[in-house]
């Protein structure tokens, strides 16, 4: 059940302060509904059309003839073309209201802009490395038998993967304090993530926190997964006891389609950031 | 289902490399059905005007020509199809290899569908605000006492 616990804990997130505080601001305005503390997740749609344009710092995107801004009131500039039209196709695809939370690819630009958490490329990378301590598929289970087999037959290759892609000892462990990672192991990962760009950082460590474990990520930035598999080998033990006890529509299924949506969003980021780094320009002929 | 005319093109030359239409939905052969499901997807969000069938956006069709059509040998083959397009294929351009065309539209479908999913099953179960103290007495069936006087610590 531990690995199960784990990424309960670490998907829902659960604000005590601000939860407490509301229950008592609710005793004294009752007739107030609305969460002041939390942004609005959907807003009126106040424009027709959307398009790219090239500026000077990359490519930005025109709601009519407005220039789409951050939250912070940043011009939104993305680095690479195909980037912006995906972000642009999110635009497009509002009905009457503009829903924030299924703009996944807007938000992580968002988020790469405006950096709300101020950090840096170093910090991202020890952040995505912290994973590894904890990551998904080197925590087993010793009990009951068949979901051992299910781990050992689908995590197994998975780890050995990543093992010969990267030339790293990781290891798996059944202990609560999780497998030893070896610190020459920490190191390859941590040369390996210094290579990409803050952007990119960005999307892996977004990655990594919906499907809670480094080597997955890496198995889809590498295309070594499809989404649908990494986000199934993520939650592998909640389809095992889907399994047993059924589904349960607003619970797994929701959570299914949201993590492979945020992972998939992800995953496209990383690569539309990175990749255009290796794009070639044609000589001029005449 | 009416498409604009150069996704519209670009369907006509999927056929011409010879897949039916039944194939190209049904077929498991990625890119070419994985494009005719993206394609599937956009159409769904794309406005629809009354009476009218929909069709794919400007946007869109710019999504499809970027991410797969200008990139990568598979389409090269598919545009050639497609004489009267303005775009053309040209080298400036990155060509991803195969398999790495096939990855980002498969992730992009993926993006797609689970968005849509997504947001059918969050308009059903998410909640819709809170309930105010009457509300949830009258829920199970209780009211809440009146107290003309004030409950004597408003001040």
């Amino acid at each position: 059940m531990l690995p199960s616990l784990h990424r309960m804990l670490c998907t829902r997130p659960v604000v005590l302060g601000s939860g407490l505080c509301r229950g008592l601001c609710s005793l004294e305005t009752t007739f107030i509904q609305k969460r002041y503390y939390a942004p609005p997740t959907e807003r009126k749609k106040f424009y027709q059309n959307v398009s790219i344009a090239q500026g000077e710092g990359g490519y930005e995107i025109n709601l009519d003839h407005r220039k789409l801004k951050t939250p912070q009131g940043k011009l939104f500039t993305v680095p690479s073309e195909p980037l912006a039209i995906a972000v642009a196709t999110e635009w497009d695809s509002q009905r009457d209201t503009i829903k924030f939370f299924t703009m996944h690819l807007t938000t992580l630009c968002n988020t790469a802009l405006d950096n709300p958490t101020q950090r840096n490329k170093e910090q991202l990378i020890k952040s995505s490395l912290k994973f590894l301590d904890t990551d998904t598929v080197c925590y087993r289970v010793e009990e009951p038998p068949g979901l051992v087999e299910l781990q050992t037959n689908e995590w197994d290759p998975v780890l050995k993967w990543a093992e010969n892609r990267y030339d790293v000892v990781i290891g798996s462990s059944t202990s609560i304090m999780g497998p030893d990672i070896p610190d020459k192991t920490r190191d390859v990962f941590h040369r390996h993530l210094a290579s990409y760009n803050s952007w990119s950082l960005l999307g892996i460590e977004f990655m990594i926190t919906q499907l809670k474990s480094f080597i997955l990520s890496m198995c889809l930035v590498d295309r070594f997964l499809t989404v649908q598999k990494a986000v199934l080998l993520s939650r592998l033990e909640e389809e095992y006891q889907i399994q047993h006890w059924g589904s349960v529509e607003w619970a797994h299924d929701y959570d299914l389609q949201e993590i492979q949506a945020r992972t998939a969003a992800g995953t496209l980021f990383v690569h539309l950031c990175s990749s255009s780094s290796t794009s070639k320009h044609k000589l001029l002929q005449d | 289902m009416v498409i604009s005319k150069e996704t519209h093109a670009l369907t006509i030359a999927l056929h011409k490399t010879g897949l039916t239409g039944k194939s190209i939905t049904a077929s498991k052969i990625a890119p070419q059905s994985t494009i005719c499901r993206i394609i599937k997807e956009l159409l769904i969000v794309a406005k629809k005007a009354p009476g009218r069938p929909r069709r794919t956006s400007k946007c869109q069709d710019h999504l499809l020509k970027v991410f797969f059509c200008s990139s990568g040998q598979f389409t090269v083959g598919v545009w050639r199809g497609l004489t009267s397009s303005p775009y053309k294929v040209t080298s400036e351009k990155l060509c991803l290899a195969q398999q790495e065309l096939h990855f980002q539209a498969s992730t992009y479908l993926c993006l797609l569908e689970s968005v849509r999913n997504h947001l059918i099953f969050h308009e059903e179960y998410h909640g819709k605000g809170e309930h105010s103290f009457e509300e949830v007495a009258g829920l199970v069936g209780f009211k809440m006492p009146q107290q003309p006087g004030g409950k004597g610590w408003e001040g």
